[in-house]
């Protein structure tokens, strides 16, 4: 009989109430770091709690090595969570508060406090750890979260969105750290909400939408589909039509259209296309209050895939 | 991954580097899960020690107050057995009764602390770990609710026991250390279990109660104001009630109430002064059943919200 997979999500459904969660998800990894991207509200931390043993499906079999962790005590042993928020005993030193956290877990109380230090050390702790928790930046919470989902050695790390709102080092520590898990056999599952920062862990993604898997796969795949999608370009100036006149004949732009003082050009090969649009302003000395790319965000990201799924495409 | 994927690790398509941080598994022995609720409760000591004015101050309040009876007691023993003031009273045995009085009022003090430890340690720990989060790190780890609700009923029954029982026994053993030799010793014994029960009663009461009215919401400054409210307003107009309407056992509603009923019964006093139709106190059966009734409400409404609260994912911050 085959070994139970790390995480299997059986036609998984959660509600709360008339509020969908998370809706029929089948789905199943067999290990590595995966990362789940979903816009805000899309049942990103649904989908990670559920997993965690803190909800429980309202439909369908949610588990971890085979067990349900929402009914199962022995199955939450081998599950590390870290969650979004960032509340919790502010009083305790980092050092008292992931010890007694470690032997909540179950590490005897004879070791739990040289665990929890070196747990926190790994995390880039060790200066801070008997400080205070209320006097942590945001990047020492995050690091305290991700050392007190680690300190008991779980085979299954969920992570809800660790890389909010830290600074560049301890971006770096974390990225580090959760490549470090994934190497050393753990199954780790990294929540967010910005494609580039789980392009920074793994490769691997799935993505979330409106609590439906909407994507899986490598991210370097599904980025190629995305990028065969016209990539939009607005450009806010004095004079739009002009901008429009001068880039529609070059052969990437598939289309221009305008938008309330502003153009929106859609073209196939975006590089070529900013280029074409600094010409033609210093060229024609039109002025320009500025460039974005509504594309940019992941939100464009799941619009085009929304569109794709909602036209049938494969 | 999915069908789609299948046999394809997600780890497969990993190409960065891969750094060495020393991550080793932890192997050794796991805690046994009948202990869990230990660290619960040495955590919940540990936030209170935090700061002055939610359990210091008023542990050393309760010290005063011990150490100020056990005064008052010893100038009362040996002043009324001196001869002389013993003429003086003409052997009526007022003073004597009066210094066997000054026990049982004693926990009437130490639950004024009791009372204050709860709004301060107490009647906000459940909604603050509801509000915080605290449940999501509970809960997503091999603990259960019972193990939370018994940790959070001993590590709060802890503090208020330092007050509600340590300082009646304090009281107490001074009331015993004062007596002249070893028969008398023997006679003066039976305070300490007495003094004993009033203050495990003492205890229960002024732990449960808040700690129910803390799961009640997740704001904490309304479960404080919450049980301000029940133990000082709610509970003196039961007693109010109960003794303008004859109705003496509405006044078992009041916390306070029914702990001194206890207490009073448990040494046989009644009142020092006046007559027993004066007091304000509901009959100790009452109190009794009050007690028992609270305790298992408190315990029994606590379990309901933290399992309900595990259930629906609260916590969440």
């Amino acid at each position: 009989m085959a070994a139970p997979q790390p995480i299997a999500l059986d036609s998984c459904s959660k509600w709360y109430g008339q509020v969908l969660g998370i809706s029929d998800v089948t789905w199943s990894t067999d290990g590595g770091v995966i990362g789940l991207l979903g816009p805000n509200g899309a049942g990103k931390s649904t989908f990670i709690k559920l997993l965690a043993g803190l909800l429980r499906p309202s439909r369908g079999k949610c588990t971890v090595f085979g067990a349900s962790t929402f009914f199962s005590i022995e199955a939450r042993r081998r599950v590390g969570y870290s969650p979004e928020h960032e509340g919790a005993y502010d009083d305790l030193t980092g050092l008292e508060l992931v010890t007694a956290l470690a032997e909540l877990s179950g590490v005897p109380r004879g070791k739990a406090g040289a665990t929890a230090a070196g747990a926190l050390d790994r995390m880039g702790m060790a200066g801070a750890m008997n400080r205070r928790v209320k006097g942590y930046s945001k990047g020492m919470r995050q690091r305290t979260k991700l050392a007190q989902a680690t300190v008991h050695d779980p085979d299954v790390l969920l992570l809800d969105e660790p890389l909010t709102g830290v600074d560049p080092l301890a971006r770096k520590q974390i990225i580090d750290q959760v490549r470090a898990l994934g190497a050393a056999g753990k199954t780790v599952i990294v929540s967010s909400h910005v494609l580039h920062e789980i392009q920074a862990l793994t490769q691997e993604i799935l993505v979330i939408y409106r609590g439906q898997v909407l994507a899986e796969g490598n991210v370097l795949e599904i980025r190629a589909l995305i990028d065969q999608h016209p990539h939009r370009i607005r450009v806010d100036c004095e004079r739009p039509r002009d901008v429009a006149r001068a880039v529609i004949g070059a052969e990437h732009v598939v289309r221009t259209s305008f938008d309330d003082g502003s153009v929106v050009i859609e073209t196939r090969d975006p590089d070529a296309c900013y280029d074409l649009i600094g010409s033609v302003v210093v060229d024609e000395d039109i002025p320009i209050r500025s460039l974005t790319s509504p594309d940019n965000s992941l939100g464009a990201v799941f619009e085009y895939l929304t569109t794709r799924k909602g036209s049938g495409a494969p | 991954m999915s069908e789609a994927a299948a046999g394809t690790p997600a780890a497969k398509g990993k190409t960065a580097a891969v750094h060495d941080l020393g991550y080793k598994p932890y192997e050794g022995p796991r805690r046994p899960q009948s202990t869990r609720h230990r660290v619960i409760v040495w955590n919940q000591i540990a936030m209170a020690w935090r700061g002055w004015w939610r359990m210091k101050m008023w542990l050393i309040g309760a010290a005063m107050m011990a150490i100020g009876f056990g005064a008052a007691i010893y100038l009362m023993f040996f002043v009324t057995k001196n001869p002389i003031v013993q003429g003086m009273l003409g052997g009526s045995g007022a003073p004597l009764r009066m210094t066997e009085f000054l026990l049982p009022q004693s926990v009437d003090f130490t639950t004024m602390i009791a009372f204050v430890l709860g709004l301060t340690v107490v009647a906000g720990v459940v909604a603050d770990d509801m509000r915080a989060g605290a449940f999501e790190f509970y809960f997503s780890r091999p603990v259960r609710p019972v193990d939370y609700v018994y940790g959070k009923v001993v590590g709060s029954g802890l503090i208020i026991a330092a007050v509600a029982l340590g300082a009646p026994l304090i009281v107490a053993l001074s009331r015993v250390g004062m007596a002249g030799g070893g028969g008398e010793v023997a006679d003066s014994l039976h305070y300490i279990p007495r003094m004993a029960a009033a203050g495990v009663t003492a205890t229960a009461l002024y732990t449960l109660v808040p700690l129910a009215i803390s799961a009640i919401g997740s704001r904490r400054r309304y479960t404080i104001a919450g049980w301000a409210m029940f133990y000082l307003v709610i509970g003196n107009t039961a007693m109010l009630i109960g003794h303008e309407s004859g109705i003496s056992a509405i006044g078992a509603i009041s916390i306070k109430g029914t702990v001194m009923s206890i207490t009073y019964a448990l040494f046989d006093v009644k009142i020092l002064f006046g007559s027993e139709e004066e007091t304000f106190l509901p009959p100790v059966e009452a109190a009794v059943a009050a007690a028992v009734t609270y305790t298992a409400i408190s315990i029994g409404f606590l379990y309901w919200r933290v399992r309900r609260a595990e259930r629906a994912g609260m916590g969440g911050g």
